[in-house]
């Protein structure tokens, strides 16, 4: 037996208690009788069940992480390895772009010893094996990033920072040597009242807003090979969850629209044709979303840290480059 | 939020603050997962999958609470976590404070079951956007079907509803494609 319309929405209107008097007792002796019936009705129980389910799981997803421990109580903080450089210290850390002299591909933490505050700065550097070469640590006075006040710096999760993508692309080799950057931030609780109260219902965001994304993604972006070869620009809507101590995850994309050499849309059939390079598109997005550097993770009304929900739209130009944006900034 | 306004509030549908006042376990959910061998992604599966079991237990007015819901939420973890744990060849042994020791028959949960519903939440994931939001509307939002023809812009409250039985016509014909094993599914032929 098939269910007809009919069926289903008598079956919806009983799971929903709505059937009464002699149309509940006619169902339901129906019912007995009828173990086609009972199958229909249990397996749209089921379906019906599902579909809460999954509406249920958006909502705790949209609320999740709310009243949660402070991030910097969070175990994967205090569990994985600290090297705590103890002192009077607070630090800054940036990339190195912006310095000529120091050599290419390194981290720079700049030291600044702050008069009266007591501070520590911890590095963590987690689990991830990282080449040691690539790594300096150069202690100078910077005198333009003074941050006072208790500070960490913390190696984000997901940093993959080797992680190239397809071979076949032809940039891998180069994003080898690229890419060995190391995803430190840094972070500074500020400790005074007054930026107590701004850091309540904060937004999530980049680290210094969205033009230092876009350094970022200039310096770290590709462009696929294929997608040039083809002459193809794409546009990757990357949707994830930022934690509660700025960690990205369940980093999702999707490749919603490419254009052709003359700035014209694809069309569905051209598009299908070309699903490989969209997900072309949508790795890169995705991987350059994992390497970025712990994001400022949103907060409640009391100035709690929250997971919240983040997207980015990239635009991959074969004009412009790439350019990453954000509605909600 | 006392136990009590937790579950009065689910009841009436108000499932955010209920939602955020439970959050508030899972830091010690985590701490428990991770102790035993698991990670933090695994850790939030879990939790969140043990909010959907609480709400639907909590949602049935015949539900009686007989501990605290925090040691009942604990219960629902431990749980689904050893159950996972034996999924993954481990059995540790969980020595959990303020839990309660819950078995698959005390919380109803029933792996065929469950195996079902995964296999419909892939069918949900094929479906059109429409049709999803037909669902949710429908099932979740209960909103009757001219509200959901007016919301959705459907010319008239009987397009809605062939729309609605389209929708799950091609569900039963996912869910059959999915699996061939399992015809009865969604529907019996």
């Amino acid at each position: 037996m098939r269910a007809d319309l009919n069926t289903m929405e008598k079956i919806d209107q009983y799971l929903q208690g709505k059937l009464s008097g002699s149309e509940l007792s006619q169902f339901e002796s129906e019912l007995v009788s009828n173990p086609e019936l009972q199958n229909l009705v249990s397996n749209q129980q089921l379906f019906i069940q599902t579909v809460n389910r999954k509406a249920l799981l958006a909502e705790i997803h949209a609320v999740a992480g709310i009243g949660g421990a402070p991030w910097y109580a969070n175990p994967w903080v205090a569990i994985s390895g600290v090297v705590i450089v103890g002192g009077i210290i607070a630090g800054t850390i940036y990339y190195t772009s912006d310095e000529s002299e120091t050599p290419q591909n390194t981290l720079a933490i700049t030291e600044t010893t702050t008069p009266d505050s007591s501070t520590i700065e911890t590095i963590n550097y987690n689990e991830i094996a990282f080449d040691d070469s690539t790594l300096t640590i150069i202690t100078s006075h910077s005198k333009d990033k003074v941050v006072s006040g208790k500070s960490e710096v913390i190696k984000t999760d997901q940093a993959d920072p080797v992680v190239c993508d397809d071979a076949t692309d032809g940039y891998s080799t180069e994003i080898n040597s690229d890419n060995n950057h190391l995803d430190y931030q840094h972070k500074s609780e500020a400790q005074n009242d007054d930026s107590d109260a701004k850091n309540r219902n904060r937004k999530t965001s980049y680290p210094k807003g969205s033009s230092a994304m876009n350094d970022f993604v200039d310096k770290y972006m590709r462009f696929p090979g294929t997608a040039k070869e083809k002459k193809l620009s794409g546009n990757v809507k990357v949707t994830f969850l930022v934690t509660e101590g700025g960690e990205r995850t369940e980093i999702q994309s999707t490749c919603f629209a490419m254009r052709d050499q003359n700035d014209k849309p694809l069309t569905n059939t051209q598009f299908v044709f070309n699903q490989k390079i969209a997900n072309l598109f949508e790795r890169e997005a995705e991987r350059i979303v994992r390497i970025m550097p712990l994001w400022i993770p949103a907060t409640d009304s009391g100035g709690n840290p929250v997971l919240t929900p983040a997207e980015i739209y990239f635009n991959f130009s074969l004009k412009e480059g790439i350019s990453a944006y954000r509605l909600d900034d | 939020m006392t136990d009590q306004e937790v579950i009065a509030h689910i009841r009436l549908g108000k499932r955010e603050p209920a939602i955020k006042e439970l959050y508030k376990e899972f830091p010690k959910v985590k701490g428990n997962i991770i102790s035993s061998g698991g990670d933090a992604e695994i850790a939030r599966e879990i939790f969140h999958d043990s909010l959907i079991l609480l709400i639907e237990k909590v949602s049935n007015p015949q539900f009686e609470l007989t501990s605290k819901l925090s040691t009942y939420l604990f219960g629902i973890n431990r749980f689904l976590w050893k159950n996972e744990a034996r999924r993954r060849y481990k059995n540790p042994e969980l020595e959990w404070k303020d839990t309660l020791i819950l078995s698959a028959e005390d919380l109803g949960y029933n792996d065929e079951k469950e195996e079902k519903i995964k296999l419909l939440e892939k069918v949900l994931n094929q479906v059109t956007e429409r049709c999803k939001k037909i669902f949710e509307l429908f099932y979740f939002k209960k909103e009757d079907m001219n509200t959901i023809a007016k919301e959705l812009d459907f010319s008239s409250v009987n397009s809605a509803k062939t729309q609605k039985y389209k929708c799950m016509e091609r569900a039963i014909e996912l869910a059959r494609q999915l699996s061939p094993n399992e015809i009865q599914t969604l529907s019996a032929e």
